[in-house]
């Protein structure tokens, strides 16, 4: 099929047009079907996603602006262009607003014809590329699949993330580090009317301060020393989207002040222009930091607290929802499975037993660093408490003062006794041959325990 | 069956100059390889006069073909020297059936005076052949091509025509080579 080239239905009652039309679309590398009535038409309209129907107005019985009705029934997208001999301003009019994409007078020009394929192939494609990036953004957004949890407390952030995705109210997301609140904001956003536009985050504890009202507001060109170029703000790369202020907590005074203006005015102007911006973005904030008791203690302005905390959402620690830890577990031993291709499928029971006990100050983020990290160790098909990082085996610190051989002994007997001290296993677990083993188990004096 | 053996029946439809027919036979043989044969000159079909637009109704003359082929007729052109159009366009240089047998072709709006320019033969000619070539790459599966000096471009304007060579790209010629050799 060459490019642009369109599937067409050609509904005529004169066999001789339909015929004619067919070998000069044909030679256009088109694919042609027709049609000699509506009713003709109407029985393979579904047999094929036509990308252009050519109607005749004149038909007997079923005429061609009946037979455009039906199929905008059908199909509303379909592009009707619509034929005649006896064209009429009023038929022209008529056909138009019923839905026809355009109206030829026969005879008509060649080039005519072909421009008007063109137009709407161009178009077609563009809706294709439109569909697909929406399916794409469906596809890539996290939902609430992203977000594991079946404790009562989850429940209510889910139902809260419901609730107000299609609202246009700030919110406010609080939780220790690595809770998953980027995660959350996300899944505000792709719930939301603003899913197709950016979701943009930017991580205010991240940023030097000389460098934060430039990154949220933009500057024009020679602003201030090294600017070269004029750089669009935050503010405007999320225009009709969503803006993620992560540790909102983190911030100056002075960009508290900043903040505040543009959460109060939906304006703002860069840095060292005067023309003042319109940005039409929802705000979703979040902190790690009590946000409240800094307002208390005055480094946090209560205004802004208040802007931004028009509804909150607290996502519990790991630790307070102990029940989600195997399940999360399980969620990242499948993400990892499938991203690393290594068969992977169960943790053993001492595994599951230490993640179950950890107390995971990192929270999510650790839990899923420690699975990715297993994944590196892993040999067979089942994560095992060897394979999980020392700090969550409660041994950290020990390592550090071990010698190489010390940790050399401690692993190898690990390992021997994960597998049961089967030699053939084990060498193959630390990738070294049997040999090589068995002179380890002799010189560290290894014992079978019965 | 080898080339050369294949036969395009041309089918001049009233009085056509030699010339002209000639150089429609030498184009085909050179762009395909089989043999062209000129027949005896026929009549236009009266029933393919649209007398409202004055202009022969290709399509007509297409169908009209079917009664003029003979037994092992590869595939037959018809050349007339009116002005034919198709019953939806405006005009036609010529029309053909895609994978088909039949092909009809006007030498009308091939000639300079047409456009109020002096005659030239060469160029009618050369013009001739290149609607000749196009219209029986049709026949043989081929469609228009948009490189522009592929023969296969398709032209609605003789400047378009002179623009382009009497040769087939090399993507077009791939896929005549699959497609000369008949079943």
């Amino acid at each position: 099929m060459k490019s642009g080239a369109a599937n067409v239905l050609i509904v005529d009652d004169e066999q001789i047009v339909r015929v004619s039309l067919e070998n000069w679309l044909k030679a256009d590398g088109h694919f042609v079907s027709s049609a000699a009535s509506g009713r003709d038409a109407l029985a393979v309209i579904n047999d094929k996603p036509w990308d252009i129907l050519l109607l005749d107005i004149k038909m007997p019985k079923m005429g061609g602006i009946e037979l455009l009705q039906r199929v905008k029934e059908i199909k509303p997208d379909a592009y009707v262009v619509m034929m005649t001999a006896y064209a009429s301003v009023e038929s022209a009019v008529d056909a138009m607003k019923k839905g026809a994409y355009d109206y030829l007078m026969k005879p008509f020009e060649p080039e005519e014809l072909r421009m008007i394929i063109t137009r709407i192939m161009e178009k077609r494609s563009l809706e294709r590329e439109n569909l697909s990036m929406k399916r794409r953004i469906d596809d890539e957004s996290p939902g609430f699949e992203e977000i594991v949890g079946e404790c009562t407390a989850m429940k209510e952030v889910f139902q809260l993330v419901r609730d107000v995705a299609d609202t246009e109210s700030t919110v406010l997301i609080t939780g220790e580090s690595g809770t998953g609140k980027e995660l959350v904001a996300k899944a505000i956003h792709a719930n939301s009317v603003r899913k197709y536009m950016p979701f943009v985050p930017v991580s205010l504890g991240a940023l030097p301060e000389t460098l934060v009202e430039s990154e949220l507001f933009g500057h024009e060109k020679g602003a201030f020393t090294g600017a070269v170029y004029a750089k669009r703000g935050r503010f405007e790369l999320a225009d009709g989207g969503t803006l993620f202020l992560d540790e909102i907590g983190d911030v100056s005074p002075k960009t508290q002040v900043d903040l505040l203006r543009v959460l109060q005015e939906r304006k703002f102007t860069r840095i060292g222009g005067t023309a003042e911006i319109n940005s039409d973005v929802r705000i979703i904030a979040a902190t790690n930091r009590p946000l409240k008791d800094l307002v208390g203690q005055g480094k946090f302005r209560d205004d802004l607290f208040y802007r931004l905390n028009v509804v909150s959402i607290h996502i519990p620690p790991l630790r307070e929802r102990a029940g989600d830890i195997i399940l999360l577990a399980h969620r990242f031993l499948k993400k990892y499975a499938t991203k690393t291709s290594k068969p992977v499928n169960a943790f053993s029971n001492e595994a599951l037993d230490i993640l179950r006990k950890y107390h995971w100050p990192g929270n999510v983020r650790e839990l899923e660093n420690s699975i990715e990290r297993a994944f590196v160790v892993v040999k067979g098909d089942t994560i095992k408490s060897n394979h999980l990082p020392f700090s969550i085996q409660g041994t950290e610190g020990q390592v550090n003062t071990e010698s190489l051989t010390e940790v050399e002994k401690h692993h190898i007997r690990r390992v021997l006794a994960e597998y049961g001290w089967n030699i053939t296993q084990a060498a193959k677990a630390l990738e070294i041959d049997r040999v090589t083993l068995y002179n380890k188990i002799k010189k560290y004096d290894f014992k079978e325990e019965v | 069956m080898a080339a050369g053996t294949l036969e395009i029946a041309i089918q001049p439809f009233g009085q056509i100059a030699h010339g002209p027919l000639l150089a429609i036979a030498a184009g085909l043989e050179r762009a395909f390889g089989f043999r062209a044969d000129v027949r005896e000159s026929k009549q236009l079909p009266p029933t393919a006069w649209m007398a409202q637009r004055k202009q022969y109704d290709s399509t007509h003359l297409i169908l009209f073909l079917e009664s003029c082929a003979k037994p092992g007729d590869f595939r037959i052109l018809g050349v007339c020297d009116r002005d034919i159009a198709s019953p939806i366009m405006t005009f036609v240089f010529g029309e053909a059936e895609i994978d088909g047998r039949f092909a009809v072709l006007s030498l009308h709006r091939l000639r300079q005076e047409v456009y109020g320019m002096p005659a030239n033969d060469v160029l009618f000619c050369k013009r001739a052949a290149k609607v000749a070539i196009h219209e029986i790459g049709h026949t043989l599966g081929l469609r228009h091509c948009f490189r522009s000096h592929c023969v296969m471009y398709p032209a609605d304007a003789v400047e378009i025509t002179d623009i382009k060579t009497e040769e087939f790209c090399p993507s077009c010629s791939e896929k005549l080579k699959a497609a000369r050799t008949p079943d």
